[in-house]
């Protein structure tokens, strides 16, 4: 009896982390598409990445999750048919607890997007033909 | 032996120690039935859990799909026929362009373990261009499961305008 309850409760733990990383991967991935919108509209590349960050941040918090779990990683530049690319990591603890929170390492789950800045936007460096 | 005004015969109730014998074979009888319950409803419960999480995973490839999918429209709906816009101002896209612009911003995208049934479809009208996906997304437990299929396929699909000019849209069920 005793070991058919353990059983269920791992059972019960791995279901449970396993629908805790692809509910992360979801909001990882919401975040990194935010964040890559908001970099390539930005009007200038020193307020790119703050508004893509804050994108992610507030896209992540919308799915009810704790930012400061999350970081986001730009690569590529703000010109012209430059395509950007947006990664977002999310540590997903090991065990969570509703109200007690979550406990251990955990893992990471992580999304990626990427983006083409529009060929034809004014006020950015780059020739207007991504082809 | 007497009987209360009830009618109910309380001169012939068993002893205490009848009770117990006989609670304790009835006892006896259903600890087998409890040995065959607790694992079937266990087994109940992880088959639906996993055809859960199975479908969470199913649900998360298509969204990743439709991303890619919309990623590559919006990128493709930049490829404007050049010589027409900067002569006449008109607002059409390139189909060869588009087509090359879609198929590097899907190759572009983080698809994880998904693998694409076949080369995206690009359709172009006017200013419209439809980008379609279909991929095979595994499973997470029914992999290991018997008889259950190791992938689903699912399908995305697209629509993007490019801005700048009042024509009319084609609707999209005309386009993809």
């Amino acid at each position: 009896m005793v070991f058919g309850v353990l059983i269920f409760m791992l059972g019960v733990l791995v279901v449970a982390n396993a629908w805790g990383v692809i509910d992360a991967k979801m909001a990882a991935a919401g975040a990194a598409r935010e964040a890559v919108r908001a970099y390539v509209q930005a009007p200038s590349t020193s307020q790119a990445v703050p508004m893509a960050h804050q994108a992610a941040v507030a896209a992540i918090r919308a799915e009810g999750r704790d930012d400061k779990r999350m970081t986001l990683t730009m690569s590529g530049v703000l010109a012209r048919c430059s395509r950007v690319t947006a990664e977002v990591q999310y540590r997903v603890p090991l065990v969570s607890v509703p109200v007690l929170g979550g406990a251990g390492a955990g893992l990471v789950a992580s999304a990626r997007q990427s983006a083409l800045v529009d060929p034809y936007r004014s006020g950015l460096p780059g020739t207007a033909s991504c082809a | 032996m007497h009987e209360s005004q009830a009618g109910v015969r309380i001169g012939s109730e068993p002893g205490p120690a009848l009770c117990i014998r006989r609670r304790h074979r009835r006892l006896r009888g259903e600890e087998a039935s409890v040995l065959v319950l607790v694992p079937v409803g266990i087994l109940v419960l992880v088959v639906l859990a996993t055809i859960a999480v199975d479908s969470a995973a199913v649900y998360l490839g298509q969204r990743k799909l439709e991303n890619a999918a919309a990623a590559a429209a919006t990128d493709a709906a930049g490829a404007l026929a050049e010589p027409g816009f900067y002569r006449h101002g008109d607002v059409s896209l390139d189909p060869a362009s588009a087509r090359r612009v879609a198929l590097s911003s899907v190759a572009a995208q983080s698809l994880g373990r998904m693998a694409l049934d076949g080369p995206p479809e690009v359709a172009v009208a006017g200013r419209q261009v439809c980008v379609s996906l279909s991929a095979a997304v595994p499973r997470v437990f029914g992999q290991s499961l018997p008889g259950v299929a190791a992938t689903t396929v699912v399908r995305a699909r697209a629509t993007a305008t490019a801005a700048g000019d009042t024509t009319a849209a084609v609707p999209r069920r005309a386009l993809c």
